[in-house]
């Protein structure tokens, strides 16, 4: 007896500014067959260079039972909406964010055994553990009317480690040894390595305190926002620049060791600032791109981070930074 | 070429996904079999890091799914939750992150012990007299080489490509010239090239 061929596909017609989605199934098949249900999944995919990750969005019913026809056409629309999601369709330099419509077709008991397992249709379509077929497409989330929004906070600068200070370390830790070790051997290496991290320790905190705390306020301004950075009268770097930088974090922790790996995705305009008054405030504005907000997704996030760099009276170039926490805003038409 | 797949072939697969991608180093069913009719064994899946040793435990594990699978980090590895498991047969990937103490009692009380390691741990078996054996993770041909990037090509395709084009041996040569026998070199290289 032959095989009853089911061809099956799934089209997403419409996916709005208004986070509604709509399309259909399509099936026709060389015999009658009972289709018991079809349901709808959507997923968001993660994948990068990492152990990638699938989040469950919403399910819906797209048909119950139904008898196909031999020969005929049918197809079953659905729609769906998504105002709750936090995270557009992204394309990172390490991860993508992507979602998926998927299909489940369950068939009658009776006639599951008739259809032929081996087709392959254009698109990916697969025979599931739970004998149903499935059937999927990736769409876009279209996220174009939404905004970003800063968290309005207040938070302390951290003082940056830079080449500069681990090299005078590195250069305190040799001279420590060119006079003061008679031999060089294992105890003595391992010393070594933490008489560095302790310099460096201690230069940043000499620095740090001769520098004075900087604090940065974050406001709210339409579609930009205000930065003011509270410094002390000992803050004494010139040719003073505040940028805000969009990072991009993702861990790879397949296998049996872990490797990090950060890029940079967006550098904002640098702002010179005045290095006469104590209290400077910047406005900023947003960042073209959708979906850079700052998110954490398992091994995988994004974050916003202000930098605020000067020179020394010695031109080394010293630099703060302090990481901030800015939402994307989803605006929902009223229909 | 880009635009021929729907999401980057060389990403991390998803799980439901590791079955299709993987080429198997060792026979399925003797293994599985080993697993069930040994009294007391440990199975050592030796090598690099980025040769495959977690994909295959995994895949083993998706296979034999009634057994648990531990994956150990520096922050995750509690051997109590591994002892507090009623299962006898365990998978644990990164057992260097045990103790040698720790790996003693593991060993001990599970029947059967299917780990993950960079240096072989067969002393802590032969102190306990139970028996071992290593499956070695390391080297690389262009056959293999070329049948996981195929999988992977057809995984993320969009069905409007013939896969046989996309690489030549050469390509393939190439890749192991510059990497050795490390996958995830490749894969994280050809990752980019794809993004």
């Amino acid at each position: 007896m032959s095989k009853v061929a089911l061809e099956r596909d799934i089209i997403i017609e419409e996916s709005d500014n208004n986070y509604r989605v709509r399309g259909y199934v399509s099936i026709s098949c060389s015999e009658i067959v009972d289709v018991e249900l079809i349901e709808g999944f959507v997923y968001l995919e993660v994948r990068g260079r990492m152990a990638s990750q699938k989040h469950h969005v919403v399910s819906f019913t797209i048909s119950d039972k139904k008898r196909l026809q031999t020969a005929e056409t049918y197809k079953f629309p659905f729609s769906f909406e998504m105002h709750d999601l936090d995270i557009g369709t992204y394309k990172g330099k390490n991860v993508n964010f992507t979602y998926k419509c998927e299909a489940k077709i369950h068939i009658e008991d009776d006639d599951i055994d008739k259809i032929d397992r081996s087709f392959f249709s254009k698109v990916k379509s697969f025979v599931t553990s739970d004998d149903s077929l499935k059937v999927s497409t990736y769409f876009h989330v279209d996220d174009s009317l939404s905004t970003y929004q800063i968290e309005e906070t207040t938070t302390s600068l951290d003082f940056k480690t830079n080449f500069l200070m681990s090299f005078i370390a590195s250069l305190l830790t040799g001279g420590i040894y060119a006079f003061l070790i008679p031999e060089f051997n294992a105890p003595y290496m391992v010393f070594g390595v933490f008489l560095i991290i302790a310099v460096i320790i201690s230069i940043k905190l000499l620095v740090g305190n001769a520098l004075g705390e900087v604090t940065m306020e974050t406001l709210r301004d339409e579609d930009a926002f205000l930065c003011t950075i509270k410094k002390t009268k000992k803050f004494s770097l010139v040719n003073q620049y505040l940028y805000y930088q969009i990072i991009e974090k993702v861990v790879d922790d397949r296998g049996t060791s872990s490797s990090t790996v950060r890029s940079t995705i967006y550098t904002s305009k640098k702002e010179k600032i005045s290095t006469r008054n104590n209290d400077v405030q910047v406005k900023f504005s947003y960042p073209e791109i959708k979906n850079i907000h700052s998110n954490y997704l398992g091994d995988v996030s994004i974050y916003w981070v202000m930098n605020l760099k000067g020179t020394t009276y010695l031109g080394f170039i010293l630099k703060y930074q302090c990481e901030f926490t800015v939402r994307q805003r989803r605006q929902v038409l009223m229909s | 070429m880009k635009e021929k797949f729907e999401f980057n072939p060389f990403a991390g697969v998803l799980e439901e996904d590791l079955e299709q991608i993987i080429v198997p180093v060792f026979d399925i069913d003797a293994i599985s079999n080993q697993i069930e009719c040994t009294d007391s064994l440990a199975i050592e899946f030796i090598g690099k890091q980025g040769r495959g040793k977690t994909t295959h435990l995994r895949y083993l594990q998706k296979q034999l799914n009634s057994y648990p699978i531990f994956l150990l980090t520096k922050t995750t590895a509690n051997l109590s939750n591994i002892l507090e498991h009623d299962a006898d047969v365990v998978f644990v990937d990164s057992i260097h992150h045990l103790s040698v103490f720790e790996r003693l009692q593991l060993f001990k009380a599970k029947r059967v012990v299917i780990y993950t390691t960079h240096w072989s741990r067969k002393y802590t078996c032969v102190l306990i007299n139970k028996k071992y054996y290593s499956i070695p993770f390391k080297g690389i041909t262009v056959a293999v080489l070329r049948s996981i990037i195929d999988k992977r090509l057809r995984l993320a395709s969009n069905n409007s490509i013939h896969i046989d084009d996309v690489f030549v041996n050469n390509d393939l040569q190439l890749l192991i010239k510059k990497f050795g026998d490390s996958y995830r070199g490749i894969l994280n290289y050809l990752y980019e090239q794809y993004q």
